[in-house]
């Protein structure tokens, strides 16, 4: 029996680099020493010094106010963008797996269609035709991203249909969608939460990918995909400029992937405890 | 109290649903109101795809159901939902028939759910008769079905059938995965059930033993269809089919 504590220390780092960067996101107008948009004019591409942590970038704006500002605006983004990917796909999934038929047949067409098809050129695509705002970027992210998801929740779907106690309490007179909301989605959510986790990580990827390329986040707002697209002039005399916001897109994808990792682990031992039982 | 004629049920599988099975070929047999009709058979045999078929829990292909009277083969999903509370089902594997994700006491609530049976305070005092009449405590309420053996977990099933107040229960197999001291502590509840309430029951099994101390009549079924159907005391005497003499025989030497 492993519990929470016997986690490998990665997990445990990988928690704390979360829990670290979440704060930072959470108080960040109590941390940051400056306003992130503030431009000095004469403290411009600074080196890292007490005043600046980090350093300044080509307008003078603090890099550190900056870096904590866009973990915001990433977490912010990557939780609503996984959130909507989730309803969207786990909906549909669900749908698939328990009526299946012609049901089934038309989701699963979509699916192939949405899989067979680049993602991050469709991103492009959406965010290019739409125009850069929240909301088509929040559309580019979830239609580009659903249909693994759905996929996923369909086969687990497939699984516990078949179970004793679903026909049960069909039996009993309950309705599809009692069955899905009470049987169902409680039985798959372990796997959704672990689904959900591992979705963030991409999504920040994705976030800052298309920042980068001009078409998510725009200037002047302290985005990290952003901050890495302004300094990608600089970086051969300046790397702190490109380091720090990288860094960070780095720490914290590998974290939240370390954390899922971690869930899956943790639930599937409890699963089996609960066989064990049986 | 039900009337079965003529019933089929195929099922296909396989690339484009190539590979036919026969699951239940052209069976008739009808139940009594109040009487047990046991139902033995081999693995394979289609016992519970038949049972599953009475209650119209799967669609029959072909062949006509009477249920009290009103014949039930045509009806819909829809229409059917009255007729459930009066016809339920009991399966083999108490384990994983209860959600493993609600307690026993949400579980046992769900039948009125579904069904306008009563208020909140008659809900709870039905429930708590039903328990005790299965032989069980209010203090189980609170519990998850993995933290109860699976003779309290049967027994919860059970309960949960009974505030329906059906007329029909298809029992499948429902001691079969219980130990022999926990099996006749099921079969009493049944029993004792079926005194109280009325109930008809149709019996599914392959162990000889459980359907003769149970049923009042027993029907044999092989490879799809019903070859024999008599009283119990008869079945035992005198089996008129070939194949019956070999599962009796077998069941004795063993």
């Amino acid at each position: 029996m492993v519990n929470i504590k016997q986690l490998s220390i990665i997990y445990k780092i990988a928690a704390f680099i979360l829990l670290l960067m979440l704060s930072g996101a959470i108080f960040a107008p109590v941390i940051a020493p400056y306003d992130p948009n503030q431009v000095l004019p004469d403290e411009t591409l600074q080196s890292c010094s007490g005043a600046h942590l980090l350093g300044t970038d080509a307008l003078g704006r603090d890099v550190f106010s900056r870096i904590l500002y866009g973990a915001r605006v990433s977490i912010r983004f990557a939780v609503a963008a996984a959130l909507c990917t989730m309803l969207f796909g786990v909906t549909l999934g669900m749908i698939s797996g328990y009526f299946g038929g012609i049901i089934d047949t038309i989701i699963q067409l979509l699916v192939n269609i949405f899989q067979g098809l680049p993602g991050m050129s469709m991103m492009i695509a959406i965010a290019g035709v739409m125009g850069p705002s929240t909301a088509s970027l929040l559309l580019a992210v979830t239609l580009t991203s659903w249909a693994g998801f759905s996929r996923i929740v369909r086969g687990e779907v497939l699984k516990i249909r078949e179970e004793n106690y679903i026909e049960g309490v069909r039996s009993l007179g309950a309705s599809a969608f009692y069955i899905l909301v009470h049987y169902i989605l409680p039985n798959i959510f372990n796997s959704l939460i672990i689904l959900f986790t591992v979705r963030i990580g991409t999504v920040v990827l994705s976030i800052a990918a298309l920042s980068f390329l001009g078409l998510g986040m725009q200037p002047p707002e302290a985005d990290w995909g952003v901050m890495i697209n302004d300094a990608k002039i600089y970086f051969r005399s300046y790397p702190n400029l490109l380091l720090a916001p990288g860094l960070c897109i780095l720490a914290l994808c590998a974290s939240i992937n370390l954390i899922g990792d971690a869930l899956r682990d943790l639930f599937s031992i409890q699963q089996d405890i609960n066989k064990q039982y049986l | 109290m039900l009337n079965v004629s003529n019933i089929s049920k195929e099922f296909k599988s396989g690339l484009f649903g190539r590979t036919h099975t026969l699951a239940v070929n052209n069976v008739s047999f009808s139940i009594k109101a109040g009487q047990t009709l046991g139902l033995v058979g081999m693995s394979g045999s289609g016992k519970s795809t038949l049972g599953r078929l009475a209650l119209k829990l799967i669609p029959c292909d072909t062949g006509r159901i009477i249920f009290n009277g009103i014949e039930i083969s045509h009806y819909t999903m829809k229409q059917m939902k009255k007729l459930r509370k009066e016809m339920q089902i009991l399966f083999q594997n108490p384990e994983s028939s209860l959600n493993p994700r609600m307690t026993i006491g949400k579980s046992l609530e769900e039948p009125y759910r579904f069904h306008d049976i009563g208020d909140k305070e008659y809900l709870d005092e039905q429930i708590e008769e039903q328990l005790q009449f299965v032989g069980l405590g209010t203090e189980l309420l609170n519990r998850r079905p993995y933290q109860l053996s699976g003779g309290q977990l049967q027994r919860v099933c059970i309960a949960r059938l009974l505030l329906l107040r059906p007329k029909l229960l298809v029992l499948d197999e429902p001691t079969s995965m219980l130990d022999v001291s926990v099996q006749a502590q099921v079969i009493e509840v049944l029993k004792n059930a079926q005194k109280k309430q009325g109930i008809s029951y149709l019996f599914i099994s392959h162990d000889l033993d459980v359907i003769k101390a149970c049923s009042d009549e027993i029907a044999v079924m092989y490879k799809g269809r019903i070859i024999e159907q008599q009283t119990a005391e008869d079945l035992y005497k005198q089996p008129k089919e070939e194949y019956t003499k070999q599962l009796l025989d077998t069941f004795l030497n063993f």
